[in-house]
Parts: C-alpha cells; structure tokens; sequence
C-alpha cells in the first residue's frame, strides 16, 4: 500500500472518529444494544419474575415433602417451603402470594397464580406417599409396597427438539442479515458522502494534484471501512459484556456463531458496494444530489435483507438463489451460513463470484469515479458516465 | 523550465485548448492573462495532469512530469477548497505528507508558513471558521509547505485586500528569487505589470501574445496619447486611425494606428485651441490585453 493511500485513509478516519456525528451516532447504537439485551432480564428482575416454588405445609417438617418435589421437578427448579400452625394460616399466606401453594390435610391451596405444573407435581408427590400409606395399612409387605409405589415413577427426559435449535438459528441468521445490511448501508453512505463532499468543497482538484485517484478511492474506502469494523466491534464488545453482566446467556453464543463469517461477508460486501457508492457519488456535485445518485444501489441491497426477513418463514430456494447471486451474496450468505443449511460449494461459489465481482467492479467504478471526480455542474447519469467509459477507452489515468 | 507544447483539448464541442504553447524558466514569475473561458484554467489543469489532454505535451526540465515530480509542484486552483472541519495546521501538514515531507518536516514547515502568511494565531481553528480572506491564505500554506519548485496560482489575488496583495506579491517575489518558476493567472493587470517581467496572454485556446511586459508593449502596434486642449475638445474626432479610449476632466486619451501622423496630430490640436498636455506613450498592459483579445 502507497504512502498517499495510507494518509488519505488516516485522515478520513481520524477526521470521521473526531466528528460529533460520528460519536453520537455510536453512543445511540451502543444504548440501543445495551439496552436491547439488558433489559429484558432486567425487567424480569425488577417485576419479581423467578424460578423458586414456595410451598407451605400445615404442621408437618415440610423437607420430605420438598425433596420429593425437587425430585420430580424438571431439572434447574428450586424449592422452597414454609411452615404453617393451621389451615387458616396457610389459606393466607397463598392469598397474599407468600407461598406459592399450600399443603393442608384437606386439600392443595393455589391461587389463579400458581404455576399448574406445580400443582401437579406437589398432587404426584402426595399421591405416591399416600399410595404407600395406603399399602401399609393393608398390610402389604414393605419391599411390594416400595416396589408399588417404584412403578409410579416415569422417567423424564429432556429432548432438545430441532425445532428450538433452529429457531435459535433462525434468530442468529436474522441477526446475521440486519447487521451486515445496516453495516454495508451505514458505511456506504459515509464513503457516498465522503466523496460528494469532496467534490462540493472543492477539495478534490488540490488532493488530486498530489494523489492519484485510484489512492484517494482506496484510501478513502481502507479508512472507512477501518473505522466502521471498529464501530462493529465496539457494539459487538458492548453486546457481549451487558449480556453477561445481566445474564442474557444466549447472546454470546449467537454472536460467536456469527463472527467468523459476518467478519469475511463484511470484508467482501463493504469492499463491493464502496466502490458502487463511491462511483455513484462522483457523478453529482452537490450533497442535495447524493441519495438520488445511490439510489439503485440501496434498492439492490435491499433485495437480500427482504429475502432475509422473508425466509424467517421458510422459502429456502428463494433464500438460496439469492445468496449465490454476488451483489446479493454478502448479505444472504452469512444468513444462510448462521441458518446452517448450506453446502460448501455453495459457499464457494458465492465467495469466488463476490470476489470477481469486486474485482471487476473496482475497475469500472475506480474508472467512472476517475473520470467524474472532477467534474462539477449537473448530475451526470450512470448510462452517460458508462458512455463515455467505452468511447474513451482510457481516462485520466496518470503516470 | 516549465514547457507547454501545442496542448489540445476538447469538450464536446468546446474547444478549450488549441495549440496552446509556452514556457517558464525557474526563477521566473509569469503572469497568464486571457478573458474568461480562454482556457488559463484547463492549461493549469493540465500542468497537474487533472485534464485528460488530446493532443500536446507537459514537460519539467525536458521530461514529461510524472506523479513523483508533481509533488514538487505546489498548485491553487481556481476552485478554493480545503476540509471545512479540519484544522488549518493539521490539513497543511497533511497536504506536505501528501507531498512526501516527513511528519516532523510537515509540521515545521506548516508552523513556518503559517507565522510567514499571518495565519500563526488560527492554526488551531478549523478552515469553516475562517474569514474569507484567510481561507485564502490556508490555501496558500496548502500550495507552499512543500516548498515546490514550481508554483502554479489560478487568481491567488482574487478575493484579497490591498494589503493581503502586497504580502502575496512580496512572497511570489521572493520564492522567485529563490529559484522558483511562478505561474500566475490574474484579471488584474496593473499587478500583473509590477509583478512580472514576463506574461502570457491567451486567448481562444491559443497563445496570442507571450513576451517581457516591456517589449510587448512597445510592439504594440498602436500609439497612445494623452491630451488636454483648451477649447474644442471634439478636435480629433472624424480623423483617420485615431480612436478613443477615455476621457476624464478634460484629459482625452487616444489610440492612434500606427501610421498617423504626429506632427500632423499635433497641428490639428493647436489649431483647436491651447494645449495643456500632449503626452505620447506605448500602451498599458491592460490595453495591450484588450488589442490582443480584440474579439
């Protein structure tokens, strides 16, 4: 890399860091991502919502009772209990939500509150110590009473069902195509805006005295993409903590799950649509002009985030067309990948066509930013600009 | 030197450069004069390699400038600009890093020039805080912190008050003296005549005049007068080859072919009455300008 392409890149980025937009813009999205994960287990904590059954008895040492449920509770429940004189009391504790429910000799006390799955669970525990209650005043012989009240029990097992999996995976994937379709909007507008700004100033004639365009390209598209990777790292960094520090255990892992290919599809789809913007910002002259110029472009980009968003309810060919596509590749492939149906040549093929392209669109784009970057006035159109490429077969392309 | 040779250029059907050819020697400060849309502009462009040219060749010392000489080349086009929210000292250095000085260079020689064009104090300020007159000089220092072998200034006057023009005209002087080849563009040619020993004068793409200011005007193939005759002032009228160019407070100033007769002149106006003041002279720079551009 050339000395000019590494000072233009350090001043857009140094420039762009110091910009009060710019720290604003990452102060918002670092809230919002904070905010998005702490909260909902925030909320559950300060609205009171927890795990632990509290079981009041009447009379009895309540710890046999508690470790029978405990027992037959699915895994990770936590019991409490608490003892009460009378039935009255206990009727009252359940009233006023002390307790969850309350074992009395008459009866199991719950209110519209208590979890149904506890109510069933407490009626097995007190059905089994009856049933063998029951056995022994009939004088059944200890070991056949034991083995009676043996044949109640029904192993549970816990089954991790596709279904949860790939829901889980559907979220990642979802994430996967927002992230990439915001990043690759956000930074293209920076690079669009960069280079109409640029123009509007005046600038450019002085910088390109001394730099040469395809540098002045390049540099500008090193630097903001520099800085935009460390913007994502930033909130990825910032996702990570809160959700450990509040317990949302999940998010890591979905982002761990995204990391290797969002990192690689950014690479490649930030690098494609720099140049398109860049090429689409050399040819207006004023910032009013600059998002009618991009105009096509964030429709193309749209087209993979819809599918996106669409195949969350299971089109997968339109899914996986549209990934192999290369302008389309960078956003529906790490979807695809975090989805994890995909095959790997079909990872190759979108890989290989989304480089060609790139490099392909490098040139034509470098050499319509080349041959507009100067020129000011109207608006120059795409077709024209295109035009004019072919029938000059070379442009200011200097030594 | 610099060496312009036979530039072309095109733009549809705008001929903005045809045949377009001069020099400048190191050391040497040229005025480039020419009515607007005569292509001063596009041929500076040229020098820069910011213009795709049809035809015609830039050369520095006998070679064609490639990217490694332009960096010795400081440049003010015609469209100011610098990065509005950039500081005055940090986009100075910048644009001497761009020019291949080392960082402490850059900042040495941005200090430097910034103290010498009276911008020391501001260099702290961004460009957009600016006022008009020393977003101006930032754009010198952006031109001169390189301290370029060549300095090529599209109206550097343009836009600054008296005295910002004498400290401009005092340093192009003395970065002549220094060895520095100075081309200029400017509309004001009373400056231009202080200033330079040389001009160019362009004028449809073409060179039309090109020479030492003094021998272009004695060239000139008109004659200028200036007279003052106490009584009928209307005297030169209906004479052939005598034109007129102003006329203030009783002062005529003439333009005479150069076949009218003097002396046959000077009867004429005796016989109009007294003569206060009969003073015969080559022409102005600026009249110069206007018969070479005569449309």
């Amino acid at each position: 890399m050339s000395a000019p392409l590494l000072l233009v890149a350090r001043r857009d980025f140094v420039e762009r860091i110091r910009s009060r937009a710019f720290q604003i813009s990452t102060g918002v999205a670092l809230l919002l991502v904070v905010g998005f994960i702490a909260a909902p287990p925030l909320i559950a904590r300060i609205v009171g919502v927890d795990t632990t059954a509290r079981i009041g008895i009447v009379g009895e040492d309540p710890e046999p009772l508690l470790d029978a449920v405990e027992e037959l509770a699915p895994p990770g429940s936590t019991v409490e209990g608490e003892r009460f004189p009378d039935a009255a009391a206990a009727r009252k504790a359940v009233e006023e939500d002390e307790v969850d429910l309350a074992v009395t000799d008459e009866a199991i006390l719950i209110d519209a509150d208590t979890p149904r799955g506890l109510v069933a669970t407490v009626q097995a525990v007190l059905a089994r110590t009856r049933l063998a209650e029951r056995a022994a005043e009939l004088g059944l012989d200890p070991a056949d009473a034991a083995s009676l009240v043996a044949a109640t029990r029904v192993p549970v097992e816990e089954v991790t069902g596709d279904d949860e999996v790939g829901f889980a995976r559907a979220g990642a994937a979802f994430a996967a195509a927002v992230v990439m379709f915001v990043a690759i909007v956000t930074y293209g507008q920076w690079i669009l805006v960069g280079v109409v700004e640029e123009k509007a100033n005046r600038v450019v004639e002085l910088v390109l005295g001394a730099v040469r365009p395809h540098e002045l390209l390049g540099g500008k598209i090193l630097g903001i993409g520099a800085l935009g990777i460390l913007q994502l790292l930033l909130i990825a960094v910032a996702g990570v903590v809160t959700a450990e520090v509040a317990g949302a255990a999940d998010v890591p892992a979905i982002i761990a799950s995204l990391a290797g290919g969002v990192v690689v599809w950014f690479v490649l789809g930030f690098g494609l649509y720099a140049v398109l913007y860049a090429a689409a910002g050399s040819l207006v002259s004023r910032t009013e002009e600059a998002q009618n110029a991009a105009f096509p472009l964030t429709m193309l980009v749209m087209v993979p985030y819809i599918v996106a968003v669409a195949s969350l309810t299971g089109d997968g060919d339109v899914a996986r067309i549209v990934s192999l596509v290369p302008f389309w590749a960078p956003i529906a492939m790490p979807m695809r990948m975090a989805a994890g149906d995909v095959a790997p040549w079909e990872v190759g093929v979108a890989f290989v066509g989304t480089v060609v392209t790139i490099a392909v669109a490098v040139r034509v784009a470098g050499r319509i930013y080349a041959a507009n970057v100067l020129r000011t006035g109207s608006k120059t159109s795409l077709l024209r600009a295109l035009r004019e490429l072919r029938r000059s077969g070379r442009v200011a392309d200097r030594g | 030197m610099l060496r312009l040779a036979d530039l072309h250029k095109r733009y549809g059907d705008v001929v903005a450069l045809d045949g377009c050819a001069f020099g400048v020697e190191r050391g040497e400060i040229v005025g480039f004069l020419g009515p607007n849309g005569a292509g001063k502009t596009t041929t500076m462009r040229a020098i820069f390699g910011l213009v795709a040219l049809d035809e015609g060749s830039v050369t520095w010392d006998g070679r064609p400038i490639d990217h490694e000489t332009r960096l010795r080349f400081g440049y003010m086009p015609e469209e100011r600009g610098l990065y509005p929210r950039m500081t005055v000292a940090d986009q100075v250095a910048w644009f001497g890093r761009l020019h291949g000085l080392a960082p402490d260079e850059a900042t040495r020689a941005t200090d430097e020039w910034l103290a010498r064009l009276g911008l020391g104090e501001r260099k702290g300020s961004r460009v957009e805080e600016l006022s008009h007159g020393n977003q101006q000089r930032a754009q010198l220092a952006a031109a001169l912190v390189h301290s370029p072998e060549l300095l090529v200034l599209d109206e550097p006057f343009a836009g600054l008050d008296p005295l910002g023009v004498e400290n401009l005209a005092g340093l192009l002087a003395e970065r002549a003296r220094a060895g520095v080849a100075v081309l200029f563009s400017s509309h004001q040619l009373d400056l231009v005549e202080d200033l330079c020993e040389r001009a160019v004068i362009v004028d449809h793409g073409r060179v039309v005049l090109d020479g030492p200011i003094g021998e272009l005007r004695k060239a000139s193939r008109y004659r200028y007068l200036e007279v003052e005759v106490v009584g009928d002032r209307a005297w030169w009228r209906d004479r052939p080859g005598v034109s007129l160019v102003a006329e203030r407070d009783g002062v005529v100033r003439l333009r005479l072919d150069g076949d009218v007769d003097l002396g046959e002149l000077l009867d004429a106006a005796r016989r109009a009455g007294r003569i206060e003041r009969f003073t015969f002279e080559p022409p102005t720079l600026s009249e110069v300008f206007r018969e070479a551009v005569r449309r």
